[in-house]
């Protein structure tokens, strides 16, 4: 008991040093604020027109900042403590967006409100950072990964973004007979039947890296209680990713796990 | 038709095996506020397993647990792929090498074939873990989640 005290107190500790000063709140409100000036004045016009419109249509409000360094911060803090100081979304329905991006850590942050996290699972944050962001990011090309990514959460937020998904395997012969397909899907069927559990093929088929992909899993795998994500891209050298400890309530530690084959 | 290709999924485990799977979490989760969940399915839907062990686990609901100590057992019997993953909670006490070093073992017993060995093995080091980091609560804890093995369709 008094060593869970003492954790607490460490994370409470450890809270107050990173709760420092975020970006102040932009006076007229905007929804895109860039600080480290990677968006020309008309990609930033564009995107802020863009999510005025979600804003009017929907009333999902979807903020983007921009920042140059979190200056040692972890980017869950920030993002949490700018989240709320802003008051991004409604007070009422707290359906609100950041994404966060740090530009020189090279991190990305998509904080949910509590309103939202249902419609924006960690599951779907971690896909629009994985596949809008990061390869736009890694390209060099800023607008057109926040471009998408805004797109994909105004889709996620009233429920049409789906995560996109590897094709189980399934023949090829779309222009063959169907009477072909039904021939082959029943030969397929009882091979099924005849390997029967223990067996299985294809086994070396699929198997990725598994360094590679645990990686991947730490970076991408942090379940955070707002029902929001970290994520890195760039070359390698991410490390521990959005990992150690956050503090109370908006910002946590992840879950973590492992993987591989056999 | 499709309840074939269904029946192969739950064939995996025969119903002792699946059994002997849910005796060993109910033992494992003696003693502690932490819950394990095991979900076998063919195939693993997305390039990396523990992706889709993290989704699983947003589907069961398995990060209501009080203390964010759930831990899900995720197994691709047809990809060969495999995962586990677990809440904020018990990550945070036994981080990452933990998890991967529970991974590598129960990979070694895959591979001669001693599916259920592993499996019971691993619920039972998880179940250590989750007692070390999460004792059971003197006034009593109740199981949070169920714990007969999932089988995904």
């Amino acid at each position: 008991m008094k060593s869970i005290g003492l954790t607490l107190l460490a994370f409470f500790t450890s809270w107050m040093v990173y709760s420092q000063e975020v970006l102040p709140r932009p006076n007229p409100p905007r929804l895109v604020t860039d600080a480290a000036g990677i968006l020309s004045e008309a990609e930033k016009s564009a995107l802020e027109q863009k999510l005025v419109a979600v804003d009017d249509s929907s009333s999902n409000q979807i903020a983007v900042v921009i920042i140059k360094s979190l200056q040692d911060r972890p980017i869950e803090e920030y993002a949490t403590k700018l989240f709320r100081t802003w008051g991004i979304g409604s007070k009422k329905t707290n359906n609100g967006v950041l994404l966060l991006v740090a530009v020189d850590d090279r991190k990305v942050k998509i904080e949910t409100g509590n309103g939202l996290e249902g419609a924006i699972p960690d599951i779907i944050a971690g896909d629009i950072i994985r596949n809008r962001i990061a390869p736009a990011f890694k390209a060099g090309n800023y607008y057109k990964g926040i471009d998408e990514a805004t797109d994909a959460l105004a889709q996620a937020a009233v429920g049409e973004y789906k995560v996109a998904r590897k094709k189980s395997k399934s023949s090829d012969d779309g222009g063959s007979p169907l009477l072909v397909f039904f021939i082959l899907l029943i030969v397929v069927m009882l091979i099924l039947a005849s390997i029967g559990g223990g067996g299985g093929f294809g086994g070396g088929r699929r198997r990725r890296n598994d360094l590679g992909s645990l990686a991947e899993g730490i970076i991408l795998g942090s379940l955070l209680n707002g029902g929001s994500r970290g994520g890195g891209w760039g070359g390698g050298g991410f490390g521990g990713g959005g990992g150690g400890f956050g503090g109370f309530g908006g910002g946590s530690s992840g879950g973590g796990g492992a993987s591989g084959g056999w | 038709m499709w309840s074939l290709f269904r029946k192969q999924t739950a064939d995996f485990f025969s119903p002792a095996e699946r059994e002997e799977i849910s005796k060993a979490i109910t033992e494992a989760e003696k003693k502690t506020s932490g819950e394990i969940r095991v979900y076998v399915e063919g195939h693993c839907p997305v390039d990396n397993p523990l992706n889709r062990a993290q989704e699983v686990f947003a589907q069961l609901n398995m990060q209501q647990t009080e203390a964010r100590n759930g831990v899900l057992v995720y197994l691709a019997m047809k990809d060969r792929r495999l995962a586990v993953y677990g809440d904020e909670g018990i990550h945070a006490r036994v981080g990452e090498d933990w998890w991967q070093q529970e991974i590598n073992s129960l990979i070694a017993r895959f591979r001669d074939q001693q599916y259920v060995t592993g499996i019971v093995t691993m619920i039972h080091d998880i179940g250590d873990a989750l007692r070390t980091h999460f004792p059971y609560d003197e006034k009593g804890d109740r199981n949070e989640l169920p714990n007969e093995i999932v089988l995904g369709d």
